[in-house]
């Protein structure tokens, strides 16, 4: 059965913005241990955090979270 | 694009995680010293404890937390880190499962081998294994 989990693209847009994982965790209240966990995809964020991390990146969660397949 | 590697929140999460290691080889190496009965043992563990807990002190003076940037905003992004509780959601869970994994071998082992264990001391270690258990576990998914 084909499996689907939460990717982001959260390194990307931080990249776009110049901002550093610690600069943004700064911006949002979290640690950069969270951020880098994100990216790393070894955790999936809160809506709530998911909308600070949209806002602070001037985008929205979509353009950030999206659904992906895992291989069969 | 560089990452900070010495932000001061970092430190905040470092010096968290260095007291939380400490508090962790502590209640080891009490629980080592309940379960090596010789009173030399336990000397020796009892000082290997504090010497644990001097040096870790000491090693945390070294490089202190600038006061300025231990603002409460950063302790409180520290403390209600997402990841953080996580972690304690995970620690809470593996460690409950833990305590009853082995709660269980004890009672099956004790009706194969005759164990005699005062109660006070099974008490002390089902204690002693379930903050070890919590705390193990917690250090490993709150890591970067």
């Amino acid at each position: 059965m084909k499996g689907e989990y939460l990717a982001n693209r959260l390194k990307v847009r931080r990249a776009e913005k110049n901002l550093t994982q610690e600069a943004l965790a700064d911006l949002i209240g979290t640690t950069r241990k969270s951020i880098n966990a994100i990216e790393m995809e070894r955790m999936v964020p809160s809506t709530l955090l998911a909308l600070k991390l949209a806002r602070a990146l001037d985008t929205t969660v979509e353009q950030i979270f999206f659904l992906a397949s895992t291989n069969p | 694009m560089q990452q900070e590697a010495d932000g001061q929140t970092d430190r905040l999460v470092r010096n968290e995680r260095r007291g939380i290691g400490l508090a962790l080889i502590v209640v080891f190496v009490l629980a080592a010293t309940l379960i090596f009965g010789s009173d030399t043992r336990r000397a020796l563990l009892a000082a290997m404890a504090v010497a644990i807990v001097t040096g870790v002190t000491w090693l945390g003076r070294r490089r202190p937390i600038d006061p300025r940037s231990d603002t409460p905003e950063k302790r409180q992004a520290v403390m209600h880190d997402e990841l953080r509780q996580v972690a304690i959601a995970h620690a809470y869970k593996w460690a409950f499962f833990t305590l009853l994994g082995a709660l269980a071998t004890f009672c099956l082992l004790s009706v194969i081998v005759d164990i005699t264990l005062p109660a006070q001391m099974l008490a002390a270690l089902t204690v002693a294994l379930g903050v070890t258990a919590f705390l193990a576990i917690f250090l490993f998914f709150d890591r970067d």
